[in-house]
């Protein structure tokens, strides 16, 4: 019987090798390929080489922005709590003492004893770590164990188990198993933590399973180990200063023991804040509701900031304030709905009005309703950003919530020993950690803490966003680069090396390899410029990450390289931009007083070169500065230009004479008593001054800037000669010219919405267009166009060096252009020129011969509804090959100006800075000569 | 002639030929796992430890087998005390306390168990009436327990699953009933179920519980899933990178020493626990077959050995020895190709270890000396 037993063995050990033999074959062989390409996925992988952005600097190479690549250091308060031994054993500590209501909490800025905290661990009754609630009761005090007080014990289970494991190696789930076993079993009661613990880490310590005081000893000094090394963090931390926002914590001399503990509070508020009901929860999360308790409720209820406080309120009372406080909520929405709805419906009617020219009500009117609507609705929202209409003093501090998983900065540009330090710690050091980043830096204008308004140019730049990659922001995007990945990997025969049966869907696997390093890429380096030179440029600015396709190893090292793919540095752009000119327009238009807003231009005339670009708003002070947006619109000034334009017109008048000799000339016109009736004799117009015999005079109507003039230049030629000036100047599109003057994209700054020039002709009559109403257009242009007078020629104008920038004929006789020349430089030299205020100046600095300028004074409506003045003054020095500086001021807001004497100091001032500074006068004004 | 020479005459060279070609085979695959790492020399230990089991095997072969067949017991003894007392002389390493350690050298009591439990039951079983339940199931069992706790709680699941198959391969070929045997299965099936919830480690029941889960993963998921990535890259790491080792092999391999899974460290324990996947990555399904084939035909004749002698100790001897080394054989490819949880449990004559060689060697030895000596079966057998 035995013998065809021990057969029957041997058939059984055959039939087990042969179905092991089945299933061998069909993962070797029927589904090779699967495994296979996994084979080579675990290995092959891709490695990103970081990119830097260019930097900006300016025509002399000075520095205006650049991303200093570094290393932040992070905390995570929420894994710090999690795995670090210490804070395992605080929180427990507390945890414990808190749910007992017998002693203050242990904090990490005291000269806690950490090890007196681990000592009160170990020694918990270990029931008071089981699911039984009963030990707990107290614990309802906590907010968070309101509803279930045993998870206390859960809570001291975890924290306990985290620092043994953490301290002794251990796993963590090990050993809460064991406590967890521990606390389940009958024997429980009389037990301490240390009982539970205590085998295993002896075990793991090679203690004898009883030696329980071996195993505390040991945690002691792995506690002291971890305690050292915090502190030594500290220390370093502390020579280099550790980095808080002052807007909500002023201490002066922080160390990573405040930081930790003002991070455990805020974990204690949010949690317990997580823990509120969901109405009670939208409540205390909205700043207004704070602001409105403190206001409404007086000063019971203003000192209440936690959670835990709130929900100790009596349920009615809670009830009451909710109710309240979402009436009142929705009576400012409505408020603010009703505004917003008002400003609508105010832009409704200005837009009916442009459709029906013919009305008699003004457009002047419909806009000034609609500008005072619209800003009604700004007004009220921003007393409501502002919290004003909900208490009286908005600028008290909030409670907030802050969600502890949240990473938050606890150093910035860590010096590269310490990171690398930490980066060897990292497993030891849990929550916090050391991240790659870039450092936006600017250089500082001469005398100035910052880019002044030119930051509005300069444009910000933030972190890539996931929404980045599906949008195709930025020059780099994954899918793209991932192509081009694959083909230099196909080119270098890289697929090659593998053997024939490669498997069909590697390529397509090692795609998405190469497309996910480079999302990750971008979301930990990435940096897309949003606005201003950093969004225009943003191609160039930032390059594009370079990929390896690399052979590694478990460990991640590299074993080969198979192939590559360049990295492209961002490149550095030099703008056209004089940092030392940009700080003296600065310092111009800050001084200015009486006006709203005030602008500056400096261009070069030959090159079109953009020089300096200041922009000031007395609304928007704050405003001034590198967190500048490029919607501040007032750093080209108000747009309605005035007389600016007058001297167009007349070119475009002398052109047409010239052309048509039945056109009536200058010596027809009627001489300027101040007043002008138009023939039809329904209106009248006026001229600021009785100019006398000025206005039929081409040289005396532009320097005196007599509209009379220009009335009768459109009264005998029409719009024409308007029309015709702003085509040529690039105020306006020629529609029969592709190839037009218009400029619409000025290189370096996004987009054409600050560059574009506006006709509003509609409601005015073609007497105002002929000097200048209707005609908004931006400083910058402006100063083009005078740069095209001074010249002859009109240069393209950007902000970037650019040799190949075009340039056109302006295409006036140059018989003419010399005419009006004449007329602008009497403008500055004749005894009632509108800029003879700059004569006196301009003769010490030896300028008088070379000045030509031109002043504007526009009526507009200011934002209030009410009239206002905009000031202009546009000058050139010296004219064709000599012509170098353009210098365009604008004044908005001023209740009694010129711009001959307003905006006219402002060059003047401007002008006085340049001659002040011995290298700029010898680059600029052609030396003390001039 | 010598006596000497006329026992060297009966030896079975079969089985020394097939044991030293495995054994060969080993040394070559430990050189393979080992080669460029930390571990590089291994190879050459492992030959150490070859030599010194052919030197064993040769000593034990020398000894008269009924010495060796008085000191069964007290061999099983001293094996059980070594266990006993490991918790008390024995060294830890990763967390578990298996091994002595004599002059550098470790030393696994639990490798040297399976042999001594093979003598006992064999001694036990040698007059006993083993369709009898207490005598041909029951007994047996409990003689196997005892080692079997010990190991268990160094804690060694894998060594302590191989005891009961060797056990009841004996009890099966002694004669035992084979509803008997059923019984004792099934019951050995219900106490897993009560030792899930209350002996297994967490970690163990995790093991169990992710490789039930594999079966139900599809392509899709485990390129797509995150939770399945997740037990990918955490309990689910080395069985998975296991099955891409043996999945990738093909036919022929990728050549020796040329195994990316094995050169480029994916494969864990790849000189112990997973040595299978390296013969696959590297020698492709016919090296697989080929050492699968060596270790069938080794248990098959030492299996030959056990029908062919009469003398019922040494019999048993020879069918728990190749039950035992066809039973880790087959379990250790199980569970590289993952149709097993992952348990560390060494291949026969393949994987490292002093202990396992000297202790396979000594099987060996012990059945080859069976089946050289014609031992006179006593009235009792």
């Amino acid at each position: 019987m035995t013998r065809p037993r021990i057969r029957r063995l041997a058939v059984a050990f055959g039939v087990g090798a042969l179905l092991l033999t089945v299933h061998l074959h069909r993962l070797m062989v029927a589904d090779r390929d699967v495994w296979l390409e996994r084979s080579y996925l675990n290995r092959w992988a891709f490695r990103d080489v970081p990119t830097r952005r260019g930097s900006l600097f300016d025509r002399d190479g000075a520095l205006i922005a650049e991303d200093r690549p570094g290393f932040d250091l992070e905390l995570r308060y929420a894994t710090f709590r999690r795995r670090h031994p210490i804070a395992c054993v605080l929180h427990a500590a507390n945890l414990a003492h808190a749910a007992l209501g017998d002693a203050a909490p242990r904090r990490y800025d005291t000269d806690t004893d950490y090890a007196a905290a681990l000592d009160e661990l170990l020694a918990l009754p270990l029931v008071w770590l089981g699911r039984d609630g009963s030990a707990w009761r107290s614990a309802a005090g906590l907010l968070r164990y309101r509803d279930d007080p045993g998870d206390v014990g859960r809570d001291l289970r975890f924290y306990t188990g985290a620092a043994v494991a953490g301290l002794l190696g251990l796993r963590h789930r090990d050993v809460a198993a064991d406590l967890a076993k521990a606390t389940r079993a009958d024997a429980a009661a009389g037990l301490r933590v240390l009982d539970a613990i205590g085998p295993r880490a002896a075990r793991q310590l090679g203690l004898d399973p009883g030696d329980h005081g071996g195993v505390r000893t040991a945690l002691r000094a792995a506690l002291g180990r971890r305690v050292a090394e915090l502190r030594e963090l500290n220390e370093r931390l502390l020579a280099i200063g550790i980095e808080r926002d002052p807007a909500t914590d002023p201490a002066s001399a922080p160390s990573l023991w405040d930081e930790l503990e003002r991070r455990r509070l805020d974990s204690e508020a949010w949690r317990d804040f997580q823990e509120l009901p969901d109405a009670d929860r939208d409540a205390l999360g909205d700043h207004d509701f704070w602001r409105w308790l403190a206001r409404e409720r007086g000063a019971p209820l203003a000192d209440l900031d936690e959670p835990g406080e709130w929900l100790a309120l009596a349920p009615e009372l809670r009830a009451e304030l909710l109710v309240a406080w979402g009436a009142r909520r929705d009576a400012l929405r409505t408020a603010l709905t009703a505004a917003e709805r008002a400003a609508h419906r105010a832009l409704d009617r200005v837009e009916t009005r442009l459709a029906q020219p013919d009305l008699a009500v003004s457009y002047a009117s419909v806009e000034a309703e609609r500008r005072a609507a619209e800003r009604a609705w700004w007004e009220l929202r921003r007393r409501l950003d502002r919290g004003e209409l909900l208490a009286a003093d908005a600028g008290e501090r909030l409670p907030t919530y802050q969600d502890e998983a949240r990473a938050r900065a606890l150093r910035r540009q860590l010096p590269y020993p310490l990171a690398a330090w930490l980066g060897e710690l990292r497993e030891r050091l849990p929550g916090l950690d050391v991240r790659p980043t870039a450092l936006r830096t600017h250089g500082t204008l001469p005398g100035r803490a910052d880019l002044g308004s030119f930051g509005a140019y300069v444009g910000r730049v933030t972190p890539y966003f996931a929404s980045d990659f599906d949008a195709g922001a930025g020059a780099a995007t994954p899918s793209r680069e991932a192509e081009d990945v694959l083909e230099s990997v196909e080119r270098a025969g890289v697929l090659d090396l593998a053997d024939d049966s490669l498997p069909d869907d590697l390529e397509e696997s090692l795609r998405r390899g190469a497309e996910r390093t480079l999302r990750g890429h971008f979301s930990v380096y990435g940096r897309v410029g949003r606005s201003g030179v950093e969004l225009d440029l943003d191609d160039l600015l930032s390059g594009t990450p370079g990929l390896r396709f690399i052979e590694r190893d478990r460990q991640a090292r590299e074993e080969r390289m198979f192939a590559w793919f360049d990295v492209r540095r961002g490149r550095d752009v030099t703008l056209t931009v004089d940092l030392r000119l940009q700080a003296l327009a600065d310092r111009v238009v800050a001084d200015l007083s009486g006006a709203r807003e005030q602008a500056l231009v400096a261009l070069d005339a030959q090159t079109g070169d953009v020089l300096a670009l200041a922009g000031c708003s007395q609304d928007e002070e704050a405003a001034r500065g590198q967190q500048l947006s490029a919607a501040a619109t007032w750093v080209l000034g108000n747009p309605a230009v005035g007389s600016v334009v007058k001297p167009f017109v007349a070119l475009a008048y002398l052109e047409q004479l010239a052309a048509d000799p039945d056109l009536p000339g200058p010596e027809t016109f009627q001489p300027c008593q101040r007043s002008y009736g138009m023939p039809s004799g329904s209106r009248r117009f006026t001229c600021s001054h009785a100019h006398g015999a000025d206005s039929q005079s081409v040289v005396a109507a532009v320097a005196h800037s007599c509209n009379i003039f220009f009335y009768e230049v459109h009264r005998v030629a029409g719009l024409g000669p308007l029309h015709t000036a702003l085509r040529r100047i690039g105020w306006d599109a020629d529609p029969d010219d592709p190839d037009d003057a218009l400029q619409e994209h000025v290189p370096g700054l996004p987009g054409n919405r600050l560059m574009r020039s506006r006709l509003n002709p509609a409601g005015l009559s073609g007497y105002v267009q002929s000097i200048g109403y209707g005609v908004d257009v931006p400083a910058l242009m402006v100063a083009r166009a005078y740069a095209a007078l001074a010249t002859g020629e009109l240069p393209d104008v950007g902000l970037v060096a650019d040799p190949a920038r075009r340039r056109r004929p302006l295409g006036f006789d140059r018989g003419h252009l010399q005419l009006v020349r004449a007329g602008l430089h009497e403008c500055i030299t004749d005894a009632g020129g509108t800029g003879v205020s700059l004569l006196g100046p301009l003769q010490r600095m030896g300028l008088a011969d070379v000045a030509h300028g031109k002043s504007g004074t526009a009526r507009v409506v200011t934002r209030s509804g009410e009239t206002a003045t905009n000031a202009w003054f546009a000058l050139f020095l010296g004219t064709d090959a000599d012509a170098g500086l353009v210098i365009v001021a604008t004044a908005y807001g001023l209740t009694d100006g010129s711009g001959g004497r307003d905006a006219g100091a402002m060059v003047v001032d401007f002008l006085t800075a340049i001659h002040d500074s011995a290298p700029l006068r010898e680059r600029y004004l052609g030396g003390s000569s001039r | 002639m010598s006596a000497r020479l006329e026992l060297l005459q009966r030896i079975d060279w079969w089985v020394v030929l097939l044991a030293a070609t495995l054994g060969a085979i080993g040394v070559l695959m430990v050189g393979s796992a080992t080669h460029g790492l930390q571990f590089e020399g291994l190879a050459q230990k492992q030959m150490l430890y070859l030599c010194a089991g052919v030197g064993l095997g040769i000593a034990i072969v020398l000894v008269p087998f009924s010495r060796v067949r008085r000191l069964a017991w007290p061999i099983y003894f001293a094996v059980v005390a070594a266990l006993a007392l490991l918790p008390v002389f024995g060294a830890v390493l990763n967390g578990a306390r298996r091994w002595y350690v004599i002059f550098g050298f470790g030393l696994q009591p639990s490798e040297f168990a399976k042999c001594a439990v093979v003598l006992a039951v064999a001694a036990w079983l040698r007059f006993r009436d083993a369709s009898r339940l207490a005598d041909g199931i029951v007994l047996p069992l409990a003689i196997t327990t005892l080692p079997v706790l010990l190991v268990f709680l160094q804690p060694d699941l894998g060594s302590s699953l191989v005891f009961w198959p060797t056990t009841l391969g004996m009890c099966y070929a002694a004669g035992a009933r084979v509803r008997h045997i059923a019984v004792v299965v099934a019951l050995g099936l219900a106490l897993l179920v009560l030792g899930w919830f209350t002996v297994l480690h967490d970690y163990q029941k995790t093991r169990v519980l992710v490789w039930l889960q594999h079966f139900g993963w599809d392509r899709a998921a485990v390129d797509t899933d995150p939770g399945v990535r997740e037990v990918l890259l955490g309990d689910g790491f080395q069985p998975w990178q296991s099955l891409i080792a043996i999945g990738s092999g093909g036919w022929t391999g990728f050549g020796y020493m040329q195994g990316p899974q094995n050169r480029f460290e994916f494969l864990p324990y790849r000189s112990g626990d997973y040595v299978f996947a390296v013969v696959c990555e590297e020698t492709g399904l016919l090296g697989a077959l080929g050492v699968i084939g060596l270790e069938l035909a080794l248990v098959t004749a030492l299996l030959g050995i056990a029908i062919r002698t009469r003398e019922r100790f040494g019999r048993l001897c020879a069918v728990g020895i190749a039950t035992w080394i066809g039973t880790q054989a087959l379990i250790h490819v199980a569970v590289c190709s993952w149709l097993l949880p992952s348990t560390g449990l060494p291949m026969p004559f393949i994987s490292h270890g002093g202990s396992a060689t000297l202790a396979v060697w000594t099987g060996i030895a012990l059945v080859v000396s069976v089946g050289a000596r014609n031992e006179p079966v006593l009235a009792r057998e």
